[in-house]
């Protein structure tokens, strides 16, 4: 029973101890923030480079953590921030958080039936009316692959 | 033989203890191999509702106030021009004022899996992970040793030979596509 007991004891203290780190995959290294404001108004010149940014973390992936959508506080203007699945693990406790996340703006444009499956899902949670003929192109979409992040 | 003789001592000290950690994994294995069917981290509930007449045009602090959330909130991000994303602990509310509805995502954490799916799952990390390579190197030298402890007709040489051969057809006819 006593022997029991110390496995016991010794796995509750792994769950205990298992709290959140606050530091995600690399170290940041640039010193100066960019707003979403800026990045968002010129997208395009911004591709590829090594940005840092920061907002309030308004949701995360809940299944695997691999992305999380950072939002910015005077704006109200969001980005779609990244990892490859496992490098990085954004925890569901980070909503609502302050985040700084350092990673290159990428552009991704979705396929005809990604962009109806995307508009569909706008519409049903703004309670529209989904109408097909009303997307023609398909969506281009700005995100951040990030490199690393510290979560407040 | 010798030999035979340290392998089985290895074996078993290293089986012992290892046995905790393949446990974990083991049951981390089961919950992430069907995350496509379930949170294997979190159980998330939703709570739909339209929005009481009084709260329509209440500013967000406000809101949270009146809703008994001021000690717990974490903070609140507009989502629209009519819309709030409210945190408290791990749950969110979203209110949308305009439609005069609200979305309450209740979030309960499944602490052990949880615990062991970060450890299986290498999110700690630096030398989290070097424990996970010796890990597995040692997982390797059990079934190599174990494979030659036994001797006599139901050793390697005789009855393991076939049991391996028919353990390693299975993934290739995965791999093949004959099963699928």
């Amino acid at each position: 029973m006593k022997r029991m007991s110390i496995i016991f004891v010794l796995a509750l203290a792994m769950v205990v101890v298992g709290g959140d780190q606050k530091k995600y995959g690399k170290e940041i290294t640039l010193k100066e923030t960019t707003s979403l404001k800026t990045i968002m108004d010129n997208p395009e010149s911004w591709l590829g480079k090594k940005v840092l940014v920061q907002g309030t973390v308004t949701d995360v992936c809940k299944k695997r953590g691999c992305w999380m959508k950072l939002a910015d506080d005077k704006e109200g203007l969001s980005l779609l921030v990244k990892v490859r699945d496992g490098e990085i693990v954004f925890p569901l406790e980070a909503r609502g958080k302050k985040a700084v996340v350092e990673g290159a703006l990428e552009k991704i444009t979705l396929t005809m039936e990604e962009t109806i499956e995307r508009h569909k899902d706008q519409c049903q949670l703004n309670g529209e009316k989904f109408e097909a003929k009303k997307v023609t192109r398909p969506d281009v979409v700005y995100r951040l692959r990030a490199l690393g992040a510290v979560i407040q | 033989m010798r030999i035979r003789k340290y392998l089985r001592i290895w074996h078993r000290d290293l089986g012992y203890f290892f046995a905790g950690i393949t446990i974990i994994f083991a049951l981390s294995g089961l919950a992430v191999n069907h995350i496509d069917d379930w949170n294997p981290n979190y159980k998330i509930t939703h709570y739909d509702g339209p929005l009481p007449a009084r709260f329509q045009d209440m500013p967000p602090l406000i809101l949270v106030k009146e809703l008994g959330l001021a000690d717990s909130i974490k903070g609140f991000v507009k989502t629209g021009p009519a819309s709030v994303r409210i945190f408290f602990g791990m749950n969110v509310l979203d209110v949308d004022r305009e439609a005069g509805v609200y979305r309450l995502e209740k979030v309960e954490e499944r602490s052990w899996l949880r615990a062991f799916n970060r450890l299986h799952l290498n999110e700690l990390k630096n030398n989290w992970v070097w424990f996970s390579d010796l890990f597995a190197v040692v997982l390797l030298f059990l079934s190599l040793s174990g494979l030659v402890m036994v001797r006599g007709k139901k050793g390697f040489a005789k009855r393991g030979v076939w049991l391996l051969a028919l353990g390693m057809v299975i993934p290739i006819m995965f791999l093949s596509g004959i099963m699928s």
